[in-house]
């Protein structure tokens, strides 16, 4: 069985959080709080939840932006954990990641042919016609004109700049784009156009991604595999099609629940569709036993106590796991 | 449309901002109705006045932008033609806003408490002892827990959808005619926006009082409006009602929304291919001639490069600004 191409195991990130009080003990974000998730060649995994879940810290440990306070990252078979900056590297150039807000990501004060080449400086690929080709090349697979290469960040759209940030990311022709969110600081009518750039690198060029995403909707239209977050934990992975069809966590459920829903009229009609109660609990402080309990409509005594584990559930598709002590009871319930 | 005098009546409605390099008309002489106790959904992009349209009904448009031309009534009344003095009275009594982002509108050195109590003071009349109760008994009715503990809380001791729960309740503590909700749940998260829509569906049925829901998102209009007016480059392009503008859209650029707006496909159909529209919003400063959708329309022709389309009625409740539109 050859490797997958990123493989994170049992990783571990905490922050510090500062102090309560003077006397008090310095508090500890569990960002993330043991997690594995493999991404396979060529394959489209997206990570799903609400804010403070630990998804964006989980992107940072796949690029190796972060070190993990345990567990190891593995890129294509070899372990990166805790490697210096220039044995990382070669692995650096393998892995690229685009973040959310396309404003913020691209130097002011370089014109785009420039900022599109460093990753080539950066990785010492190419001369520099070679560098020329390859820039208008990852121009051109994102549908940028060559005209506007001279041009300055300020000069574009959130739309624009979104596919600059992507076409840097290409230039150095990765194995897997880490993509944070990269759709929520765009407009409803350029979303699509972007999304839509995404499934054709996956199509045209093979190109793993990682995709973070609060938003099932987008994520029902490019993910192979989905993984759900809450509080640090991984609470349910699945195929697509199997997380839609059979959520066995009922966090899953209630976040499928919510996604507002075009064309069936007013939420009266439809009776109440927030089935969770309450806020997401303070990572500082989460809850003993399973970390959903205090939201959770099925929760039990036992839930409470004891913390589920990432099993699998019971007579559905293959890889469907749920940490929730009645996954087999929650996915026999269908689609919400 | 109800029967009988809107709540609100807005006619020519123009919002100018000085820039530089000319003058950006935010709103351009756009004319609409609020029913009372209905719900009117307002959705467009970034840019497209909706927000600007919103802060003119409470002639909050900051400066150096300004009211330059038009006439907004409520019930009986001018709004434009008012004193400042009578249009603080409107404000928080008649009309309340909630915004996108709680932390910026509830003031930090006020517990939660003392914020609704004042609005109790000054549009209700109540006393000092009178308001702090009632206050609590607000934070209670917007599904607060611990309300009487949390009237002592400070804003930034709440979480995000609590924060909003406690601006609502202050909005609401006046008993307001019209509510207007400024995307009032884009910062927070599904199961939290969740609960807020399911809370202001709610509380408009027990309470009666109309609201102007403003958002970019289609869905979740969709899901609270009775009726939708879709706004573009400062125009209301097509207002309907919100079942027929989602079945039946008949302004392109109301088509290309909806085309762009992803579906969970196992619930909801996928409801044809998800599309985006070509192009981007036009800069103001440099409008394309005509129709200002002209230049990302799959429908245009020099017709409609050469003249803007009015908004006019096409029966069903239904009005469009297109020359193509078919009824």
């Amino acid at each position: 069985m050859t490797a997958p191409l990123l493989a994170l195991r049992d990783v571990v990130k905490h922050f510090p959080a500062g102090r309560a009080g003077w006397f008090a003990r310095p508090a500890t974000v569990h960002a993330v709080n043991g997690v594995s998730l493999e991404v396979g060649r060529g394959e489209t995994v997206a990570v799903v939840g609400e804010s403070g879940c630990g998804k964006t810290t989980l992107a940072r440990l796949a690029v190796s932006l972060y070190a993990p306070d345990a567990g190891r990252v593995s890129i294509d078979g070899t372990d990166v954990t805790g490697l210096g900056a220039h044995a990382l590297k070669p692995y650096r150039r393998r892995v690229q990641m685009i973040f959310q807000d396309p404003y913020g990501s691209l130097n002011p004060r370089l014109p785009v042919s420039a900022i599109l080449a460093e990753p080539l400086v950066i990785h010492g690929l190419g001369a520099r016609a070679e560098r020329r080709r390859r820039v208008e090349e990852a121009a051109q697979a994102v549908a940028l004109q060559a005209g506007q290469l001279d041009r300055y960040p300020h000069e574009f759209s959130g739309g624009q700049r979104q596919r600059i940030a992507i076409a840097r990311a290409l230039i150095a022709r990765p194995e897997l784009l880490v993509a944070d969110e990269p759709l929520s600081a765009l407009d409803v009518s350029i979303q699509v156009a972007i999304l839509d750039l995404f499934r054709a690198l996956k199509r045209d060029f093979g190109i793993a991604l990682l995709f973070i995403s609060h938003d099932l909707a987008v994520v029902d239209l490019i993910a192979d595999r989905i993984a759900v977050m809450y509080l640090g934990h991984i609470v349910e992975t699945a195929a697509r099609a199997d997380l839609f069809r059979a959520p066995a966590h009922p966090y899953t459920r209630a976040l499928i629940a919510a996604v507002p829903a075009m064309g069936h009229g007013k939420r009266a009609r439809g009776g109440p569709k927030s089935a969770l109660k309450g806020d997401v609990p303070d990572p500082i402080k989460p809850p003993p036993g399973c970390p959903f309990h205090p939201r959770c409509p099925r929760a039990e005594d036992l839930c409470r106590r004891v913390a589920p584990m990432l099993d699998p559930v019971a007579g559905a598709g293959a890889g469907h796991r749920a940490a929730c002590h009645f996954r087999d009871e929650v996915a026999a319930m269908g689609a919400p | 449309m109800t029967a009988g005098a809107p709540l609100v009546a807005v006619r020519d409605l123009s919002v100018v901002f000085p820039v530089e390099g000319g003058v950006v008309r935010a709103v351009d002489f756009i004319g609409y109705d609020i029913a009372a106790k209905r719900t009117l959904g307002v959705v467009g992009e970034s840019g497209s006045g909706k927000s600007v349209a919103a802060l003119a009904l409470l002639r909050l448009v900051a400066p150096p932008g300004r009211i330059a031309a038009g006439s907004i009534r409520l019930g009986d009344l001018d709004l434009l033609a008012l004193d400042e003095e009578a249009m603080r009275r409107v404000r928080g009594a008649r009309i309340a806003m909630i915004f996108q982002e709680p932390m910026t509108a509830l003031n930090p050195v006020f517990t939660v408490g003392e914020q609704i109590a004042e609005v109790l003071r000054l549009h209700r009349g109540l006393g000092e002892r009178a308001a702090l109760d009632e206050a609590v008994g607000m934070l209670e009715r917007v599904g607060i827990p611990a309300p009487a503990a949390r009237a002592r809380d400070y804003p930034h001791q709440l979480s995000g959808g609590m924060r909003q729960r406690a601006m609502i309740a202050i909005a609401l503590a006046g008993r307001p005619e019209l509510l207007i909700a400024d995307e009032p749940t884009t910062a927070l998260d599904v199961t939290i926006q969740a609960q807020i829509l399911d809370l202001m569906l709610e509380l408009q049925d027990a309470l009666g009082m109309a609201v102007l829901f403003i958002s970019h998102n289609l869905a979740v209009v969709s899901e609270v409006a009775d009726d939708i007016m879709v706004m573009y480059a400062g125009r209301i392009v097509e207002r309907a009602p919100a079942d027929a503008l989602i079945a039946r859209p008949l302004h392109p650029y109301t088509q290309g929304l909806i085309a762009a707006v992803p579906r969970l496909a196992a619930r909801d159909g996928d409801g044809g291919a998800l599309r985006a529209i070509p192009g981007n919003v036009p800069n103001p400063l440099a409008l394309p001639p005509g129709c200002r959708f002209s230049d990302r329309c799959p429908l245009a022709d020099d017709g409609c490069r050469a003249a803007e389309p009015t908004l006019v009625d096409v029966g069903g409740g239904r009005q469009v600004a297109c020359f193509k539109a078919r009824p």
